[in-house]
């Protein structure tokens, strides 16, 4: 049994992995704010029906929920560099890859997040907005004051499960040349011939984040109604 | 190269991509029947509260839906050939592991996957079907099997349609990662061409738009089926 899956090589292989897990965290932190922040603008778009922009919106909610993430990672990791240097930007080296991956989590995140945000902002009160603007505060002060953090504490768990999901999709960017979790496994099994234990570690690895994410949310969600119950 | 992007070379590979497009839904179809038999399962142990069973559906269902695709792929991909060469082994069978084609392996990895998703969608469908139908048909008579198909059943699959038509959708997305397991479908046959000529930008544009076109075509069809099968709605007025 052991010549075919090794519990040593494991235990022995996760600290290695584990050391990897900054990658994978720092690409999930970063897609998510951007994609908060997208997600955000795209809604807020949409509401009010901003003319000409709302379709635009549409048609990036369109595209990006109904193309594979790999595909959106290739196009944009490999395709955009084509696009550069066709349009007379030759110095492509320079820019690290790891942009690229930033810049096609965000945005795919942000379209999962508009619709997230899209429901909760419609789910406030519209009085509230009303209510602002009767105190003399513009649209956007009201959004910053008192719409977003409303909509935000109603978003919390399906903003749980966009982190997770996002977190996930981190599993791919190793194919864009990015050093994470898998493409060390990848290196490290190589050399080892055993692909599967690696890949067992990995497994844990993630089952781990995607606990720690859900115990967060968990906390965050009653903090939150917590505070709406001191409140009224 | 000339212009940053030839609409004549566009055209060819889109022909070309064509091709690919019943490997996909193949894929994605198998993939999906065969994930709805095993929600269906884990759902029947689960509301049967078999002893070991039940717990084991639970830790699965936890893992399938923890793990990206891409990992439970890879763990399929080389966990099941030393499965079979140690079943081989026991046996005394021989059986020839590198005869066993990629897309098995992608099948059996996207219906871990999407089974899981599937099983809690079935739990929240049953869970809509008043819990009274279930004792009703037991005072007439029904055992729980005959209970179970005949009235909850066709009541939960009116409501957990529309939840399978999106796991669907997500399905036929997530195949383009069976290409990382050598897999020709779509998304492996366009960086097959990709690796002949270097033209990425052209290549994953079409890509994209072949699944872009999929994935509408099929959120309409599901968004008609649903439309016919609002009839059976509760309270929907004949």
């Amino acid at each position: 049994m052991s010549s075919y899956f090794s519990v040593d090589y494991m235990i022995k292989a996760f600290p290695t992995l584990l050391s990897y897990i900054d990658v994978t965290i720092i690409v999930t932190i970063v897609a998510e704010l951007f994609g908060i922040v997208i997600g955000c603008v795209v809604a807020f778009l949409r509401i009010h029906k901003v003319k000409v922009l709302n379709q635009v919106c549409l048609l990036y909610l369109s595209f990006i929920r109904g193309t594979p993430f790999l595909v959106q990672l290739y196009l944009v990791c490999f395709g955009l560099p084509q696009l550069l240097q066709g349009l007379g930007y030759q110095d492509i080296r320079s820019i690290p890859g790891l942009l690229f991956v930033f810049l096609i989590m965000s945005i795919h995140t942000g379209a999962y997040i508009a619709e997230i945000m899209r429901s909760s902002i419609l789910a406030v009160d519209k009085g509230q907005l009303e209510a602002a603007h009767s105190i003399g505060m513009s649209t956007y002060q009201a959004y910053i004051r008192i719409i977003l953090p409303q909509a935000f504490q109603l978003a919390i768990p399906a903003l749980g499960n966009n982190v997770i999901s996002t977190l996930k999709g981190t599993s791919l960017i190793f194919n864009v040349g990015v050093v994470d979790m898998l493409r060390k496994a990848d290196l490290m099994g190589s050399y080892s011939y055993r692909h599967l234990e690696l890949y067992v570690d990995i497994a844990i690895i993630y089952v781990l984040l995607c606990f720690v994410i859900q115990v967060a949310t968990y906390f965050l969600e009653r903090r939150s109604t917590l505070g709406k119950e001191l409140a009224s | 190269m000339n212009s940053i992007i030839d609409p004549y070379f566009l055209m060819e590979i889109f022909l070309k991509l064509l091709g690919y497009i019943p490997m996909t839904l193949g894929l994605a179809i198998t993939s999906m029947v065969l994930a709805s038999i095993l929600g269906l399962f884990m759902l029947i142990i689960r509301m049967k509260k078999i002893p070991v069973l039940s717990k084991l559906a639970e830790l699965y269902v936890l893992f399938g839906r923890a793990l990206p695709t891409m990992i439970i792929l890879y763990i399929v991909f080389f966990a099941l050939p030393i499965a079979l060469m140690i079943f081989a082994e026991k046996t005394g069978q021989k059986i020839e592991i590198n005869q066993v084609p990629a897309v098995v392996f992608a099948v059996i990895g996207l219906t871990i996957h999407t089974g899981a998703y599937l099983t809690e969608v079935f739990r929240a469908a049953v869970q809509s079907v008043d819990k009274g139908q279930m004792e009703a048909a037991y005072s007439i008579g029904m055992t729980w099997w005959q209970g179970f198909y005949r009235i909850i059943f066709r009541q939960a699959s009116v409501f957990a349609m529309p939840l399978m038509a999106n796991q669907f959708l997500n399905l036929i997305k997530s195949t383009s990662i069976a290409f990382m397991i050598t897999v020709m479908e779509l998304f492996g046959a366009a960086n097959v061409i990709c690796a002949d000529n270097n033209r990425y930008l052209e290549v994953y544009i079409v890509v994209a738009f072949i699944y872009w076109g999929m994935s509408v075509l099929f959120e309409k069809l599901f968004l008609v089926a649903e439309h016919k099968l609002a009839v059976f709605k509760k309270g929907s007025n004949l």
